[in-house]
Order: structure tokens, then C-alpha cells, then sequence
């Protein structure tokens, strides 16, 4: 792709790529176990913001380990806070998922967790109003040039994006993926043919937080700058509104909507003064093309069309009446 | 093998399982007839764990298993059929089976399976089902989904089975290839506790018979006594 595309075209694609990280791990949640989380920014920001914090503090310099730390601590996050989450269904789940967020956030926003860091911390934010600036780290070691960066870092998104949808897909086909759909079906059944419910559907959280680590992490070193934004509910209602677009029942789903948000970001840029609201109307638009979502509505369309041509092909080949 | 020693359930406020006492021995069918709301659903839910008993003890080959998680009792051995069947709609019917066979113990579905395998003995009893496994669960009449039930539940290789209302709203040639069913089920040696609306579809197999009214147990014995008890037929008439 680097080859492929100019430089610009290539961090659109790049950015398409970490948010169809984050939809497919949000999506495992969502679309698979039927549970709605409207705070999985919190884990997105901590894959950002922990290997921010390295480099700022101890000045480590390694993607490989930005991106490590990044997951770890998201991870580590939603086994805590997934442990709470996973004890409600529903939309007391989702309300639940938001509280988290909104404490989260204003331990950034307001700055206590800066606090934690002492003097230094404080001053950090202070300075950045809890933004932080990442450089250009290291891959594997080596330092590249600021024209090549995008290019290499390019293969790490994909990779990413690959290995994503590899364990994803793998999860999805499995017993265990199946016992997410059940769960999602009908909790009290899936329960009562011996599916630990409350167990699983932690299990799935604290999965959809390792991706959604692994996309802040990634996200914050293509965008180089992160803010206390990319942990609020706002960022989660977008990774939301991107998943339904695509649609949550299909596997690609959440890729096509990633696909399809980043490129009506890009055209609605075109008016800058009313950006927000010539989005929402082509969002509008979308969602009344694809009720389903782009890939629910084009899999049914496709299975309307194929009825009726087996249907026209039977009344074609009907032996004639005696 | 299954014993209920005075459980009380409430649902909600209201207190439905009264003082409710009944066992099951290895290898026997027992039905548990009474009329809409006598407790019946209530009864197989607190077995299961889905409803919280309140005072009283559930036992199962000895083992107290009063208010055990669902997805435990079910592990314990004990497979359910719920009344609305509960098969999940956007699986296909070969998911649905394929979720139970997974979550089973691997030493009792060796038991289970003996010579041959785990899917021959359970498709011997509905053989139908074989054919409906690459269909949705949505797209399923009402027997069939009966039949799914019943067979996931028996993936789970269980000593004893709970279904309610296995004969609900079956056609009259069905409900005689559900009866055939059910003797198989019993010549695998699985005990079988049946909550039943219909006296005469209880009597058709079961060996014994509990009626039930009102959250209390007000009659134990063969079917035949049942039927001849004018008492028990008019409370279950209504």
C-alpha cells in the first residue's frame, strides 16, 4: 500500500484501519454478546495514553513497547472494571459502561490521576491540559526519517488489523463465539444449558478491551497528539454509531462501517465551517439507505434477489398443468 | 436421585412454591400435573437455579444443589427443556446442539455415548432432527423446536431431564411420536421429570404422578389413582 498510495491516502487508510480495530473488538461485545458499552474510549485512552506516560516519564522510546503497554493496560482495565460491568444486562450494562467512563475521564480531564505521578505529573498536566505528544518512536530499533515513518508504521496497522481479524474471526466461529450469540439470544437459556453467563460475557470484555488497547495504542502513535477527548463517551458514542453503520450482525460489518465513517469524515471536510452537520445529514442519509447497516442491508438484499430469481427459475421450469 | 425437601419460592412478592416436597429415583419419569399457574414452571426453574429458593433444600444423587447457578446444575447432570423451548433463534439448530456438546463433562458424555457416539443416541430419539441441522432456530415450528430442546439438552449427557410441558400444543400423531421419545429417553436410562398441564399425556408414561395446585403439592401416586381421584381430577379440571 505505502507504494500504492500517496502519503495522505495512506494515514486515511491507516486511520480506517485502527478504527476498524476498535469496532471489531467493540463489536464482540455488542453485536456477538448483545451487551451495549458506552465506555470502551476508557480502554482505547489507555492504550494511548500508557506508553505516553513512558515515554514522558521514563523516556522510552520503543513502539514495541508503547504498543505493549498500551494493551496491557487496557486489558488489565476491563478485567477490573468489566468484572463490575458484566454484573448488569442490558441497558443497565450500558449505563454502567458510561459511569465508568465519565470517572475515568474526569480523573484525566479534572487531573487527579496526574496527581498520582506527584509534582511532575502535575505539571504535565498543567502544561498539556491532560494532552499528551508522542513522538516518532522507534521500530525494532531503528529510527526513520519523517518522510519514511508512515510508510513503516503502515505495516504495523496492518498487522494489527490482521491479527485482529484473524483472532476475532476465530472467536466468532468457535463454541465459545457461539455461546456469545446464545448469551445475546437469551441469557436465562443460555445459563440454564450450563453457559457461565456472567463468566463469558467477562471474558468478552476483557477481549474487546485487549483490541481496543491495541488500536489507542496504534491510534496514538498515527496521531501523535492524544487528549482526555479520546476517553470520553463521545469517542465511545462514535465507535458505536461507526459499528451500527456497518452493521453488527456480519462479521465485516464493523470494518465496513470504519471504512465507511473515516470517508464521510473526509468528504464532510470539505466544509469546514459546518463539518459536524453536513456529517450528521450524510449519516442520516446512511442510515436510511441501510436500515440494517451497510453490510445487514446489502446481505439481505442479496438474499431477497437470490429467493426471487429461484423463485422466477421454478415458475419458469413448472411442468405444464394436465 | 432428585429430591425436593419442603422448598418455597416466591416471584416477586408473591409466594408460589408452598412447603414443596417430591423426589425422583434413577431411571424413573415423574410427572408434575396441575392446571396454568399452579407452580409447575416454578417448580423446575428453582431445581434448575433460575429462581432463588427461599427456605428448603434441593438434592441431586445426594448433593445439596439449592440455589446453585443454572450453568452448575446443568454441569451437575440435570439437562432442562424449558416450556418456551429456548432455542436461540439466530443459531442454526446444528449451533445450538454443538453449544451443549461442547459445555458437556467429558466423562459422563463418554458414559453417555457407551459403544456408539453422543449425536447416534440422541438423534435414535428424534431422528428428524438430523435433517433440520443446518436450518435456523427462528425457522422452526413449534414441534420441532420441542424436539431441539430436548436433544440439546440431551447433549449435555444429563442423568435426568426437566421438561416443562414437553406435550404442549402437539398435534395427536405427535404426540404419540414424543411418547416413543420419551420410553426412549427412559431405556437410556435418564430419569425424567415432566411438568404437565394435560393429565392424559402425563399418564401416557409416567410411572409416577404429583398434581399440584396453588404452590402445594396435594396428591402423589400412579396416574391411575390420579384419574380415579375425583378430588385431584377437579382441581386439575378447574
Amino acid at each position: 500500500m505505502p507504494g500504492v498510495l500517496e502519503p495522505y491516502p495512506l494515514i486515511v487508510l491507516c486511520y480506517a484501519l485502527v478504527y476498524s480495530i476498535a469496532c471489531l473488538s467493540l463489536n464482540i461485545l455488542f453485536g456477538t454478546t448483545g451487551l451495549l458499552s458506552l465506555g470502551h474510549a476508557v480502554y482505547f485512552g489507555a492504550g494511548a495514553y500508557t506508553g505516553a506516560f513512558l515515554h514522558t516519564l521514563v523516556g522510552m522510546d520503543s513502539l514495541e513497547i508503547y504498543l505493549l503497554s498500551g494493551i496491557v493496560c487496557a486489558t488489565a482495565l476491563a478485567a477490573v472494571l468489566g468484572y463490575f460491568c458484566v454484573q448488569a444486562s442490558r441497558m443497565h450494562f450500558a449505563i454502567l459502561t458510561l459511569a465508568f467512563t465519565q470517572i475515568v475521564n474526569a480523573s484525566f480531564v479534572g487531573g487527579s490521576f496526574f496527581r498520582l505521578f506527584g509534582s511532575e505529573g502535575w505539571f504535565l498536566y498543567m502544561l498539556a491540559g491532560g494532552s499528551m505528544y508522542i513522538p516518532r518512536l522507534t521500530m525494532l530499533g531503528i529510527e526513520y526519517e519523517p518522510s519514511e515513518f508512515i510508510a513503516a508504521f503502515y505495516n504495523y496497522i496492518a498487522g494489527g488489523f490482521l491479527v485482529t481479524v484473524f483472532v476475532l474471526r476465530r472467536i466468532d466461529l468457535s463454541p465459545f463465539g457461539k455461546a456469545l450469540r446464545a448469551i445475546r439470544d437469551n441469557e436465562i437459556r443460555a445459563e440454564s444449558i450450563g453457559i457461565p453467563v456472567r463468566r463469558y460475557r467477562w471474558l468478552a470484555f476483557v477481549i474487546s478491551g485487549l483490541f481496543m488497547g491495541l488500536a489507542g495504542a496504534l491510534y496514538g502513535q498515527l496521531n501523535r497528539q492524544i487528549t482526555p477527548e479520546q476517553l470520553g463517551w463521545l469517542f465511545s458514542a462514535i465507535l458505536v454509531l461507526a459499528t451500527v453503520l456497518g452493521g453488527v450482525r456480519q462479521f465485516a460489518g464493523p470494518v465496513i462501517g470504519a471504512f465507511a465513517y473515516a470517508a464521510l469524515d473526509e468528504f464532510a471536510l470539505h466544509w469546514a465551517g459546518t463539518r459536524n452537520m453536513v456529517m450528521g445529514i450524510l449519516l442520516i442519509a446512511v442510515v436510511c439507505i441501510f436500515p440494517m447497516g451497510i453490510a445487514g442491508t446489502t446481505v439481505a438484499v442479496a438474499d431477497h434477489v437470490k429467493r426471487l430469481a429461484k423463485k422466477r427459475f421454478q415458475t419458469r421450469h413448472q411442468p405444464p398443468l394436465q | 436421585m432428585l429430591e425436593l425437601k419442603g422448598i418455597n419460592t416466591f416471584r416477586g412478592p408473591a409466594h408460589v412454591l408452598q412447603d414443596v416436597s417430591l423426589d425422583v429415583k434413577e431411571g424413573e419419569v415423574v410427572a408434575l400435573v396441575g392446571r396454568n399457574g399452579a407452580g409447575k414452571s416454578t417448580t423446575m426453574e428453582s431445581i434448575m437455579g433460575l429462581l432463588p429458593v427461599k427456605s428448603g433444600h434441593v438434592t441431586f444423587h445426594g448433593e445439596d444443589i439449592t440455589n446453585v447457578p443454572a450453568h452448575v446444575t446443568a454441569k451437575h447432570g440435570i439437562g432442562y427443556s424449558p416450556e418456551d423451548c429456548g432455542v436461540f433463534p439466530e443459531l442454526s439448530v446444528a449451533e445450538n446442539l454443538q453449544i451443549s456438546q461442547w459445555l458437556a463433562d467429558p466423562h459422563r458424555t463418554e458414559a453417555f455415548a457407551g459403544d456408539s457416539t453422543v449425536e447416534e443416541r440422541v438423534f435414535s430419539v428424534f431422528p428428524e432432527v438430523r435433517e433440520l441441522t443446518g436450518r435456523e432456530g427462528i425457522n422452526l415450528s413449534g414441534g420441532q423446536r420441542k424436539m431441539v430442546a430436548i436433544c440439546r439438552a440431551m447433549f449435555l449427557a444429563p442423568s435426568m431431564l426437566l421438561l416443562d410441558e414437553a406435550f404442549e400444543g402437539l398435534a395427536p400423531v405427535v404426540v404419540n411420536r414424543f411418547r416413543d421419545a420419551m420410553i426412549r429417553i427412559r431405556e437410556m436410562g435418564i430419569a425424567l421429570l415432566m411438568a404437565e398441564s394435560n393429565l392424559a399425556h402425563a399418564s401416557l408414561i409416567a410411572d409416577r404422578l404429583y398434581a399440584i395446585d396453588r404452590g402445594e403439592i396435594i396428591f402423589h401416586g400412579s396416574p391411575e389413582d390420579a384419574v380415579n381421584n375425583e378430588d385431584v381430577m377437579k382441581t386439575l379440571r378447574g
